[in-house]
């Protein structure tokens, strides 16, 4: 009896509360409200993924980095050691022959008719002897574990409808194994109400599973790979970098800021230019000095004060997007304007020569130099971000009036500015 | 709205068209609201759940099969939001007992002269946890045990908080009632007097009997 009146309590509710006579109106805050929900970025990702990424693509570079400089023909270790090792063996013998250089203090050694020269202590013009450093970069940032917080399987197999029923006059009358009342939109008519009960139980189990949800909208795609609504970004740009010619052993730092665009065309594919004004120093040796010039003595050392506008393209391929961050490695290709160009010359043994020279009209040295970099950026908020990028620059051609093979590694620090609202629908 | 409207509708959700989206919000945002309005507490609860839900549902359409009623996956997602928003705000969730909980007679609700808002009122002032099961149990048609599943609580607890959910309902329509005869019989007695009472409130008459 008394669960008879609980039941008739129960329907009465299910009744009138499943079929409201005057649905409640749409409320266009509402839909903004889902719409800034929509736009908003996606949750932070877990520390450990990108940990890792950014400490692989970071070995990855060091390790590229090192074989490609460690190909070089330069004096390595172990020569330097034989030569040392002459040095104090044959100090008597070639005293007469080995002196102080006024400018350099350094100590020359012929044997065998070959010229060597060696670097003992600091010289009076700032070169230092050969060095190993060990650089390391690793991002301070500490982000949150936060599991992703999507949805699967939706659908159920035994999302089957069980029982349809047709009443006239608009009655409404529940099927026997209910679980679920469902209106049959298209079937409304003449005053027939369709009624499908169906039994999706399994579909509230499968909805609670997380599973990875899709990219954000922003990331729309055409067939052909188009994104259909393109990101632009601006991009300033400061890096700290060390340029040289043969190792970077004795290199020198430089330093290169400027503005870049980039545009996210295709999926997962951003293509960047821009101009970036660069200070690069290095020194050389006159092996590496390819000039017309004749020497009468060969300058030991000579350095160099470059001074120039590079002007990349570069494609960045997006390896990891989620939530606040991004990873992507990427090449391109670099062409520098010289806007200045200047060498010092710097003699051993007391010889003499040329101490410096200008270079009159500088030149223009289009997609000569190879760019790779790996980039972590870090949104703040819809519109700006940080990013952090070291970066190599490797020589494809000879560069500037002495020819020299040129070549830099730096950690771009960027500030980048989102400029899709343009393109928003 | 037709079936290949809905088809279309859908294909653009598909394709993140913002267009679709909101064209689909609007025409099943009336049918979404019933759901979250009785599993909420206000409307401005319900419009956040309603709007959680519609998040998962431009965010896994592509999972939708389209051989099923559009409806009832709808309808699904909007009552698992519910839950989820439940579940979140359990903190907040109070359970109070019932003072002469027992002796609530049970009335014929048919003849009782109760809207849709009427009933959606009184669900809405239930506390949270008795209005939980009693949405799951009495209007979505779930058992005991898959509703101690769903909620993480144990059957014992739907079953009482079901009961409680009962007798808060039973006497909320007692009040109702009584409210209701209390105004017919205002309004005969003003009849007597020739006033015509229809925009007198009985409350209004009530206070000048207590001064």
């Amino acid at each position: 009896m008394k669960t008879e009146k609980d039941k008739a309590l129960d329907d009465f509710f299910k009744k009138n509360l499943e079929d409201p006579v005057n649905e409640t109106g749409y409320r266009e805050e509402d839909w903004d409200a889902l719409e800034q929900l929509l736009d908003k970025p996606k949750k932070r990702p877990g520390i450990v993924f990108w940990l890792t990424a950014l400490s692989s693509a970071a070995a990855l570079l060091l390790f590229f980095g090192w074989l490609f400089f460690k190909s070089r023909p330069v004096l390595n270790e172990q020569q330097q050691a034989v030569v040392i090792h002459h040095t104090s063996k044959n100090a008597d013998l070639n005293k007469a022959n080995t002196q102080q250089s006024n400018i350099g203090k350094k100590e020359e050694l012929k044997h065998n008719d070959s010229m060597l020269t060696v670097i003992t202590e600091k010289s009076a013009i700032g070169n230092e002897p050969a060095k190993k450093q060990l650089v390391f970069i690793g991002p301070k940032q500490v982000l949150k574990n936060i599991p992703n917080s999507g949805y699967k399987g939706l659908s159920s197999n035994n999302n089957q409808p069980i029982e349809e029923t047709q009443y006239s006059n608009n009655t409404i009358t529940l099927a026997a194994t209910n679980k679920a009342l469902i209106f049959k939109p298209a079937t409304v008519a003449n005053e027939h109400t369709t009624l499908t009960s169906v039994t999706n139980k399994d579909i509230i189990g499968e909805l609670h599973k997380p599973a990875p949800l899709k990219e954000e909208d922003e990331n729309e795609v055409t067939k052909l790979g188009f994104l259909k609504h393109p990101q632009y970004a601006l991009t300033f740009i400061g890096a700290p970098e060390l340029n040289s010619t043969t190792s970077f052993d004795g290199s020198k730092t430089g330093t290169n800021f400027g503005l870049l665009f980039s545009a996210g065309i295709f999926k997962n594919l951003t293509v960047s230019t821009g101009a970036t004004y660069s200070t690069k120093s290095y020194n050389t040796d006159v092996a590496n000095y390819h000039t017309n010039y004749t020497f009468k003595n060969n300058p030991s050392e000579i350095e160099a004060d470059c001074r120039m506008v590079d002007i990349p393209v570069n494609v960045d391929y997006q390896l990891y997007n989620k939530h606040k961050n991004k990873f992507s490695i990427g090449t391109g290709l670099s062409s520098y304007i010289m806007l200045h160009e200047s060498y010092q010359y710097y003699y051993a043994n007391a010889a003499t020569g040329p101490t410096g020279f200008t270079v009159p009209h500088s030149g223009k040295y289009f997609f000569g130099i190879a760019n790779v970099q790996a980039t972590y950026q870090r949104q703040v908020n819809s519109k700006v971000g940080i990013s952090v990028q070291p970066y190599m620059k490797l020589p494809l051609s000879n560069i500037g009036y002495s020819q020299v093979r040129l070549q830099t590694v730096g950690v771009a620090i960027g500030l980048n500015w989102k400029l899709n609202s343009l393109t928003k629908p | 709205m037709g079936e290949e409207e809905l088809h279309q509708l859908v294909q653009g959700c598909v394709k993140q068209d913002r267009k679709s989206q909101k064209m689909l919000y609007k025409a099943f945002y009336g049918f979404s609201m019933a759901i979250c309005l009785r599993y909420a507490g206000n409307r401005d609860e319900a419009a956040e759940v309603l709007n959680q839900g519609f998040f998962k549902v431009f965010k896994n359409i592509d999972r939708y099969d389209k051989d099923r009623p559009f409806k009832a996956w709808l309808g699904k997602i909007m009552m698992n939001v519910s839950i989820d928003y439940y579940r979140a705000n359990l903190k907040m969730a109070y359970t109070e007992d019932l003072e002469s909980a027992e002796h609530i007679s049970d009335g014929d609700y048919t003849d009782k002269n109760l809207n849709y808002n009427d009933l959606l009122d009184m669900i809405q002032k239930l506390p949270q946890a008795y209005r939980t099961v009693f949405n799951l149990f009495a209007i979505d048609g779930y058992s005991h045990d898959e509703i101690a599943e769903m909620l993480n609580i144990n059957a014992g607890t739907s079953k009482s908080n079901l009961f409680k959910a009962r007798q808060k309902l039973k006497q909320m329509i007692l009040d109702a009632d009584l409210r209701a005869n209390n105004y017919n019989r205002d309004i005969d007695y003003i009849s007597v007097v020739a006033i015509n009472g229809v925009g007198i409130r009985p409350s209004f008459f009530n206070n000048g009997i207590r001064e």
